[in-house]
């Protein structure tokens, strides 16, 4: 990767609030935003997201990327949780290992929205159906995750598996952005038009103030990593990094958008810690949520947002023909 | 003034619709909730932080007979057990309306 390109990254506003967010808690500083207002911000930016991509697949329809994009993400989101529980069962209890192989077979919509914001700035186009593949590969992970718990658990208790797959399709990010998706597909030009100042104009400060809020979060959760060893630190980074290159790999391929590519290696590399959290306290409460939302907050999300979205875009330049 | 127990639970903001579930199912519709608060147990700190509910804990506190709270207490401990949190329960006196 070159260092300009590291450097261009580092520099951007959004990233640079990043920082300062772990910084503030690193100098112990009293700066917080109130929990109230984050919700907000993450509810916005997938509202944004979702009508972003919806209005430019009312415009554009479907390329032929699709049907492709469309096997890499549900071939993704069904193998990386199997390949990685695989991994983590030899090195954590079961329920944690099948936690942590949802976490990393989900995926995050806030390093999407980033790495999205970060093509726009190079000029690169990608098409509104990406989006569409962010809610679907939020879902299949924390259901195989929950399956693979099951499958393994020796104390034969049975988890009611409607509840399972209603937390995995009902929960909040899958509706909003998918209900946005349909809404911007639907509504006619002339009625978005009033809504781009909202969803437009302000998107990249929203963003920036919500990454610094990210950054409060990772930094207090890097606390709680730190005693756990070196192998989720490891696992945080080459996991992320494998599945990239992978997803670059498949990309070039099948022949696919730079754009495109770009944002499935960012999908297959991020791992979630807003819906699979929720999802997993629910379904496998014996999971310790101090281990895999850190492992995805304090370790994955930082390294990809300050690293990974200038090395993926290095990858894809690697396997493009 | 009529005697009564005061029972307050402590859990998972998640996993406070299940023992709301079981008091309903034992004749015990009617609770007070107080949501996001904050702690620090055996499974770890709760700080209610972050864009998920699972680092968010909830008291509930209920008011019932001695007779509904010992028909309750098994169901709730094997709760407990599984997902974390504690039940409290001590004597009190009841007013209402």
């Amino acid at each position: 990767m070159s260092s300009a390109l590291l450097t261009q990254n580092l520099l951007n506003p959004p990233v640079l609030f990043f920082f300062l967010g772990l910084i503030a808690i690193a100098i112990r500083s009293d700066l917080e935003i109130p929990p109230a207002i984050s919700k907000f911000l993450s509810l916005y930016l997938l509202f944004a997201i979702g009508l972003k991509g919806g209005v430019e697949l009312g415009h554009g329809g479907l390329s032929t990327d699709f049907g492709k994009i469309l096997v890499l993400a549900i071939g993704f989101s069904c193998l990386v949780p199997l390949y990685a529980f695989w991994i983590l069962k030899k090195k954590f209890k079961l329920a944690d290992a099948a936690a942590i192989a949802a976490t990393y077979g989900s995926v995050s919509a806030v390093t999407f929205i980033t790495a999205s914001s970060y093509l726009q700035e190079q000029n690169i186009h990608y098409g509104g159906y990406m989006v569409a593949m962010l809610a679907l590969m939020e879902s299949p992970a924390i259901i195989l995750g929950v399956m693979l718990f099951q499958r393994y658990r020796t104390d034969g208790a049975q988890l009611s598996t409607g509840k399972i797959w209603h937390e995995a399709l009902t929960n909040g990010s899958v509706v909003l952005v998918l209900g946005s998706l349909i809404i911007g597909m639907l509504s006619p030009d002339a009625a978005v038009e009033g809504l781009l100042p909202f969803t437009n104009d302000i998107f990249k400060g929203f963003l920036a103030f919500f990454l610094l809020d990210m950054g409060l979060l990772a930094g207090r959760r890097f606390k709680a990593i730190t005693s756990a060893g070196w192998f989720p630190w490891a696992f945080g980074i080459l996991l992320p990094l494998l599945n990239a290159l992978l997803a670059a790999m498949l990309g070039g391929w099948m022949g696919l958008s730079e754009g495109n590519t770009y944002l499935m290696s960012v999908l297959a590399a991020s791992a979630s810690y807003i819906a699979v959290p929720a999802a997993m306290r629910m379904s496998i409460p014996e999971a310790n949520p101090g281990l895999y939302v850190p492992m995805a907050l304090a370790i994955t999300f930082p390294f990809n947002i300050l690293v990974g979205l200038p090395l993926y875009m290095q990858f894809v330049h690697w396997f493009r023909p | 003034m009529q005697n009564a127990k005061r029972i307050e639970i402590i859990t998972g903001a998640y996993d406070m619709r299940e023992v709301i579930r079981l008091l309903e199912l034992a004749g015990l519709p009617s609770y007070t909730l107080i949501p996001d608060i904050q702690g620090k147990g055996e499974r770890g700190t709760r700080d209610a932080d972050g864009l998920t509910g699972a680092f968010k804990n909830s008291l509930l506190i209920v008011v019932c007979s001695e007779t509904a709270w010992e028909g309750l207490k098994e169901t709730l401990r094997n709760l407990i057990q599984r997902v974390g949190g504690m039940v409290m329960a001590c004597d009190c006196e009841f007013l209402m309306h």
